[in-house]
């Protein structure tokens, strides 16, 4: 019995606090000690507990955008919670309740690592409530420090893989020797590991497989892997099956072979990442609707890299102007990976040579 | 009302409502289309000037030292309160806080004027969803080939030979089901076609159905002819993309060959233009906003959009 | 373009995938084998240029639909609410048709010479001379369920050509028709002289092979030549290039115009009104007749009981005279008119269909009779913001119902429905005119009684 009034008295103060942040943002908050009485009692239906003390904003639709502004900032320096003497029997549900109390979560904050994202994992919450800041953390920002990654980026790298903490200082040193050993160089580690936070999760054993892989699914040379690795250091840690299926897409399906497959590796290493049945698709309209021959589509796999609305949009647009040609012997030639360069402005103004709203027009047609 | 540079979340926020005109793509569905719209408002609505965390009460500080020398609590102010900063309570406003609802569907394959109504504005949205007002449609068909479900997606099952359609031919059938549909409109009409009031009826022209999931088709007409498509304009009321496609494929089976449809589009709902709409490079915050302004302003010159029903219908609705 | 490696898609499919869809439908579009596709030949059942359209009360044959008649007593057939293709009508060529009392006349043009074909009741003779059985014993055939061919007698040197028929039309008991060569052939009954030969008492019609053979010489001269036919219920009107009315048959009501109320079976010129007019069109579904002419005024004659040609307090009822119409004055100028039962009808020259009389006048319910000819409402014929160039080119009626067609081709009929002859799919009354649904253009349609018969044009 006792349980089941914990329980619902749980899922209440969990649909209580959600309301209250969100209910924060444009009303007055107050004293919170009177509300929990109410929880307490356990009979209150959550709507009742919710009433702003004035719902001023409502009036005030017509004013002049500044006055609103200052009555805005007014309200904003309103209280916290305070929960009084209880505190300590308040349950919580997110990280943000105990940012206040915890230094470790401070200096993180202040590190720019986003702990809403990180809660939101199953259990990393919990893992990163109880590290201390000195004990955990500390050494290994000092040693990712030493490789020479800019503090900046900590905040980013902590967000994606807080589990860093936990592994061992030696293991990631013994890795690092390792990338060092495969003639890695010291601007190319920073880069991997800024991009990919979990390269150094993986042991030395399965990162040496996953390079031997392509080295010898490509017949890649030392610099061409390392080039690849630093390219893409997602690609080392990304699901090998996933990785299996495109390249047989990419070798079986549409036909390169193995030189070619090479080049467009090495130049895009993103396409291995791409979907098979999207692979197919945009290579499916590139090399039979827009008329691009293997070779040219070697020569700039960004179009299969881009998506395929779009690509159709700007050959159709281009084919509309009669610009599309992509054969360098005539006149009027269009280089493809233009088309998939920058953005729609751009596109228009420079590419096509023609404006937005003729573009806007054309999409309208379709 | 002028108009002013705003720079606060919360004013945009406050002002997110009414309707929007938007382009929907085809090939994307409309719940895909809502997502990615409320995606992208929040993503601006997140990047202007959000509130400042909150203070706390002046009896309770930060733990830690919080001194001067402290290097990494000294950026941060004295009594603010860190659970409700961005980082840790995250972002200010997510999709779930907007409340978005489409006025009717448009399917799949379907690209057009789509209509959403933003929070306030889904009671103007509901309004006018209940007044069925007339959609007009430009179908594209593509002659000498039929498929499983009559839109180019699917496997083709026969191809027939389809020299001898003129466009003569075509209109001329076009016409016949348009006569053939407005003569179906006065039996769903839900009057007796024997009694008094089904002669005044008749005699306005066109009336509008009483049930609201029968498709009426008020005009077909050829409007392009390009061997082998051609496109038909089809004004109607409570259709969905596979009756169109349907029609389509009956159409050209009456006319002794098959086709199916290649291409649908939606030009018109009530009065929302396809000139207005937002395309999809233009759906961010800015051009949301302008849109809104825009549809007012279409709303407040056609104020008979969130009437009540009436029985009988004109084109230009 | 296509690069010599190995490409494993077969023979790519040649749709227009303007579109973008879900990547796996797409692999099965794509992966689809071109070359097993199968080619849709569709019958063409027209080899004719026009179909004809039934619909009405099946029980006399005049619908000429079933083709056994033990057959045709298993099923339910009295009546045919919905038009239907007659089957006839894709095996001949037919090029006109005319509807009497309970029988249809069909002119076909066919390779063997014959070019008049009927179905219906044949108890005058009406459809000519047909029997069963065998040759010494033969046995009349009253009605007749399916087109036959009626036998029209030939002179030496009557070419096919001659024989084909120009205009024809049929009345409550009897059947004119016009050939091409200006020989007017009458057939049926001739109790008061409408087949245009002299009244014989107490002459058997059926089972009578005479078809009475009269040259246009002998009719109106042989500077004139006879382009119309029209019957009404028991007198049959003849008219010329020249615009010059000639009648015969019952005159009781003064239909025939010829000054008496006498049955003739002498063929006449008519004067009164229209004697120095040009008259381009008649019209009569039984008792009583207008007429146009080319400027567009409309004279009358005959039965006038619900004030259809008179509408002053002290008119006469029957008119044996042609007389010009008061009240169809201030209507512009009339393209077309129709002459029913009870009430009348007339086309101006904007398209606008003024309708008068007693009946069903397809104004509505409540409206039983007007004295002063009121027009439809363009909407009721399909004039709406889609079509907004749609207008009436051609209207008639028979006794109790009305039909027009419009610019599109649509045929919108309305009236008494007792027999399903509005072709609306039920029995009930039409009080406002209503599309009938074919799967045509309507051409030409003619009305009789109890059926009506539309000859159109298909769409393809």
């Amino acid at each position: 019995m006792k349980f089941l009034a914990t329980l619902s008295a749980v899922a209440m103060l969990c649909t209580w606090v959600r309301n209250i942040t969100k209910v924060s943002k444009t009303t007055k908050c107050y004293q919170f000690s009177d509300q929990i009485r109410y929880i307490r009692a356990l009979k209150r239906v959550q709507s009742d507990l919710i009433v702003p003390v004035e719902q001023s904003n409502v009036a005030h639709h017509d004013n002049p955008v500044e006055k609103k502004l200052t009555e805005q900032n007014e309200k904003q320096s309103a209280v916290a919670f305070d929960f009084g003497s209880r505190e300590a029997h308040v349950p919580t549900f997110n990280l943000a309740a105990h940012v206040n109390n915890s230094t470790t979560l401070q200096q993180l904050l202040s590190l720019g690592v986003d702990l809403h994202s990180i809660e939101r994992r199953k259990g990393l919450g919990q893992y990163v409530l109880r590290l201390d800041f000195e004990e955990n953390v500390k050494p290994y920002l000092t040693f990712l420090a030493d490789q020479g990654i800019s503090p900046d980026s900590f905040g980013k790298m902590i967000t994606k893989n807080p589990l860093i903490f936990k592994a061992d200082l030696d293991d990631l040193q013994t890795r690092i020797d390792y990338m060092k050993s495969k003639r890695f160089s010291v601007e190319a580690l920073q880069r991997i590991f800024t991009k990919n936070p979990y390269w150094l999760m993986f042991s030395t054993k399965r990162i040496d497989r996953r390079l031997g892989y392509f080295q010898k699914e490509f017949y890649l040379s030392g610099h061409d892997l390392r080039l690849l690795a630093t390219k893409e250091p997602r690609l080392i840690t990304y699901n090998m099956e996933h990785i299996r299926k495109s390249v047989f897409t990419l070798r079986e399906e549409m036909g390169f072979s193995n030189k070619e497959l090479q080049s467009l590796i090495v130049h895009t290493p993103r396409l291995m990442m791409i979907p098979p049945d999207d692979l197919v698709e945009r290579f499916s309209y590139v090399h039979n609707d827009m008329g691009l021959s293997h070779a040219q589509i070697i020569q700039c796999p960004e179009l299969l890299a881009s998506r395929e609305f779009r690509l159709r949009e700007r050959h159709e647009f281009l084919k509309l102007l009669g610009r599309a040609q992509y054969d360098p012997q005539k006149d009027l030639y269009i280089s493809p990976s233009e088309i998939v360069r920058g953005n729609n402005f751009y596109f228009v103004r420079n590419v096509a040579k023609s404006d937005l709203e003729t573009f806007d027009l054309f999409l309208k047609t379709r | 009302m002028t108009l002013t540079k705003v720079y606060d979340a919360a004013t945009v926020f406050k002002h997110l409502n009414g309707i929007i005109n938007v382009y929907k793509p085809a090939g994307m569905k409309v719940k895909h289309v809502r997502n990615a719209i409320l995606s992208n408002i929040c993503k601006g609505l997140n990047e202007l000037k959000q509130r400042e965390p909150r203070k706390l009460p002046n009896d309770m500080r930060l733990l830690g030292s919080g001194a001067a020398t402290d290097t990494v609590l000294h950026k941060i102010a004295a009594n603010s309160d860190l659970s409700d900063h961005i980082l840790a309570s995250g972002p200010r406003y997510l999709p779930g806080d907007i409340r978005c609802a489409p006025v009717g569907t448009l399917g799949d394959h379907t690209s057009g004027v789509l209509l959403f109504g933003l929070n306030k504005g889904l009671q103007q949205s509901s309004l006018i969803q209940r007044n069925r007002p007339v959609r007009i449609y430009h179908v594209t068909a593509r002659m000498g080939t039929a498929t499983e479900n009559h839109l180019p997606d699917s496997r083709v099952t026969v191809r027939a030979n389809h020299r001898h359609l003129t466009p003569e031919r075509i209109s001329g059938l076009a016409s016949s089901m348009q006569a053939s549909h407005q003569r179906k409109m006065y039996e769903l009409c839900g009057v007796d076609l024997q009694t008094q009031a089904a002669y005044e009826l008749a005699c306005k022209g066109l009336l509008r159905p009483a049930d609201n999931s029968q498709p009426v088709i008020y005009g077909i007409k050829l409007i392009h002819f390009n061997r082998p498509h051609f496109t038909l304009e089809l004004h109607t009321i409570n259709e969905n993309e596979q009756y169109m496609a349907a029609l389509i494929h009956d159409m050209a089976i009456e006319l002794r060959t098959v086709a199916h449809c290649s291409q649908l589009r939606c030009i018109r709902h009530a009065h929302f233009d396809v000139t207005e709409s937002l395309l999809r490079h233009g759906w961010h915050l800015p051009g949301i906003m302008k849109n809104l302004r825009l549809q007012q302003n279409v709303l407040k010159a056609h104020p008979q959009l969130l009437d009540q029903q009436r029985v009988d219908l004109h084109a230009a609705q | 373009m296509i690069s010599l490696k190995v490409w494993q898609f077969p023979k790519r499919a040649n749709l227009c995938l303007s579109r973008q869809y879900t990547t796996k439908s797409k692999r099965v579009v794509l992966s689809q084998d071109q070359d097993k596709i199968k080619n849709y030949e569709p019958k063409t059942t027209d080899a004719h240029t026009n179909r004809v359209y039934v619909w009405g009360f099946q029980e006399t044959g005049a619908l000429g639909l079933q083709t056994n008649v033990k057959k045709a007593k298993e099923r339910y057939t009295e009546m045919v609410h919905h038009p239907t293709r007659l089957q006839f009508s894709n095996n001949n060529e037919i090029t006109d048709v005319t509807a009497g009392y309970g029988f249809t006349a069909y002119a076909v043009k066919r390779s063997d010479g014959q070019t008049l074909f009927g179905s219906g009741l044949n108890t005058d003779s009406q459809l000519g001379y047909q029997v069963k059985g065998n040759k010494k014993d033969p046995a009349n055939l009253d009605v007749i369920i399916y087109p036959t061919a009626i036998q029209l007698p030939r002179l030496q040197g009557e070419t096919d050509e001659d024989m084909q028929v120009k205009s024809m039309s049929a009345g409550r008991a009897h059947l004119v028709v016009l050939t091409q060569n200006g020989t007017v052939f009458t057939m049926g009954n001739n109790s008061y002289g409408q087949c245009g030969r002299s009244i014989i008492e107490e002459e058997r019609y059926s089972g009578s092979a005479l078809i009475n053979r009269i040259a246009q010489a002998d009719i109106c001269g042989a500077d004139d030549e006879l382009v119309a036919v029209e019957c009404g219920q028991d007198h049959t009107m003849l008219l010329t290039k020249l615009g010059r009315v000639y009648t015969c048959g019952w005159g009781a009501d003064g239909q025939t115009g010829q000054g008496n109320y006498y049955s003739a079976g002498q063929i006449t010129l008519i004067g009164g009104d229209i004697e120095k007019e040009r008259i381009v069109r008649i019209a009569c579904a039984s008792d009583c007749v207008l007429a146009l002419n080319e400027k567009g005024d409309v004279f009358g004659w005959g039965n006038s009981e619900y004030g259809q040609l008179d509408d002053s307090a002290d008119a006469v009822t029957q008119i044996c005279t042609p007389r010009a119409l008061q009240l169809t004055k201030g209507l512009g100028k009339v393209k077309d008119v129709a002459a029913g039962g009870s009430f009348c009808m007339a086309l101006n020259d904007q398209g606008l269909v003024y309708t008068w009389g007693f009946g069903i006048l397809g104004f509505g319910p409540f409206v039983e009779q007007t004295s002063k000819p009121q027009h439809l409402l363009p909407p009721l014929f399909g004039r709406n913001d889609f079509s907004n160039a749609t207008t009436v080119v051609s209207i008639g009626c028979g006794v109790f119902h009305m039909g027009a067609v419009n610019s599109d081709g649509d045929l919108f009929m309305w009236g008494k429905n007792r027999f399903g002859h509005l072709g609306l799919g039920h029995k009930k009354d039409q009080f406002f005119p209503f599309k009938a649904a074919i799967n045509g253009k309507a051409l030409k349609v003619a009305y009789g009684v109890d059926h009506t018969i539309a000859l159109c044009r298909p769409h393809i």
